[in-house]
């Protein structure tokens, strides 16, 4: 924190509105058509290469989207998994991030 | 590679468009190939550089909502620079971009087509934390924040930060926060060096330099439809955007300035 006494009144950050877990309190959803919270233990971050869309999700409903799919991480470097993309529902081109 | 640098804070008047003109009119100075892209819809950059916004035929409105390709729009100035203008519609273009998936990639996507033509494109971002500043911080790989050295502007940098740190997480894990550069600056106030000094003690941004002094000559520019460097000449104000510029080429723009912290020691 500031030596100076002049700022004690400057909030620190993201200390002006209460935070709940897995929920979007500040509203951002609305700026972000991709989930807000933050990826728990035990979630999936589905990234597609057409919307650019991240998208959080399950394991579960990740390998429903998975149902089928194609994956070639040796070939494809950024988007290696072909499956649908949650956010747009099409079957495109994503990357997989295991939380 | 090209260099994509957003200009954002959502205070209005530290500054922001005068700075985008500027570095880009230094920028193009130096023989580079600048876009420069204006998402405000107040308009000003476009204003600023000698064009009509009420008579433009295709603006970033048209652009973002994917109706024309960005190569459409372009405009050349008088400066040697290209302009992506806009127009009063970009306040209508907000609203209909909040109904889209992806509508924080709208502007990265527009980009891509004609990005490799530039090797810098600067983006004015509209004093707000609204989509298309969101979208701006999304194409962009580096981030500028303009700072008048005062206690309100002070009090936005946090919630700025707060923003970048969204888009990191959800949309541009790569991106940079180059530094604040202050703006407006007075270095006779002891306010102006306390202001920067617990910016770079609480937040540990960079403090870039040289700072930009306070001139008149910044406000009488835009009635010349062209930046201070072609308006202004030699004065303080744009030889501090050259250095400023130059200094963002070669690195050494982004070390933090003892002489305008030095109110801390």
């Amino acid at each position: 924190m500031t030596s100076n006494p002049t700022f004690d009144r400057v909030r620190p950050r993201a200390a002006a509105a209460p935070t709940v877990a897995g929920v979007d309190v500040q509203g951002k959803s609305a700026l972000f058509s991709g989930d807000v919270v933050t990826p728990s233990l035990g979630s999936v971050v589905i990234t597609c290469s057409e919307c650019h869309v991240a998208t959080v999700a399950s394991y579960v409903r990740a390998i429903q989207c998975a149902l089928p799919s194609l994956h070639l991480l040796g070939v494809r470097r950024e988007y290696p998994s072909w499956m649908r993309c949650p956010a747009c529902e099409e079957r495109h081109w994503v990357k997989l991030r295991f939380h | 590679m090209t260099r994509i640098i957003a200009i954002a804070n959502q205070k209005g008047g530290v500054a922001k468009t005068t700075t985008v003109a500027s570095i880009g009119a230094a920028l193009a100075e130096m023989g580079q190939r600048v876009l420069l892209v204006d998402l405000d819809p107040q308009a000003c950059l476009t204003f600023s550089l000698g064009q009509d916004p009420e008579t433009l035929e295709f603006s970033m409105h048209d652009v973002l909502l994917g109706r024309i390709s960005a190569s459409m729009a372009v405009l050349k100035t008088d400066e040697d620079m290209t302009l992506l203008p806009a127009t009063i519609d970009l306040a209508g273009t907000e609203a209909q971009l909040l109904t889209r998936t992806g509508r924080e990639f709208a502007l990265r996507t527009a980009l891509e087509d004609i990005a490799g033509e530039y090797d810098t494109i600067l983006l004015d971002c509209s004093p707000s934390l609204g989509v298309l500043t969101i979208n701006a911080l999304t194409a962009a790989h580096e981030v500028l924040i303009p700072l008048q050295c005062e206690t309100l502007s002070h009090r936005g940098v946090g919630q700025l930060l707060d923003t970048i740190a969204d888009v990191r997480r959800i949309t541009n894990r790569d991106l940079v926060v180059l530094g604040v550069l202050p703006t407006l600056f007075d270095a006779r106030t002891n306010h102006s060096r306390a202001v920067l000094a617990d910016i770079n003690d609480r937040y540990g941004l960079d403090i870039l330099g040289p700072a930009i002094p306070r001139s008149i000559r910044f406000a009488e520019a835009p009635a010349a439809g062209r930046s201070v460097l072609a308006s202004g000449g030699r004065i303080k104000g744009a030889q501090a955007y050259r250095d400023l510029a130059r200094g963002l080429v070669d690195g050494t723009a982004t070390a933090a300035q003892p002489e305008l912290i030095g109110a801390r020691a």
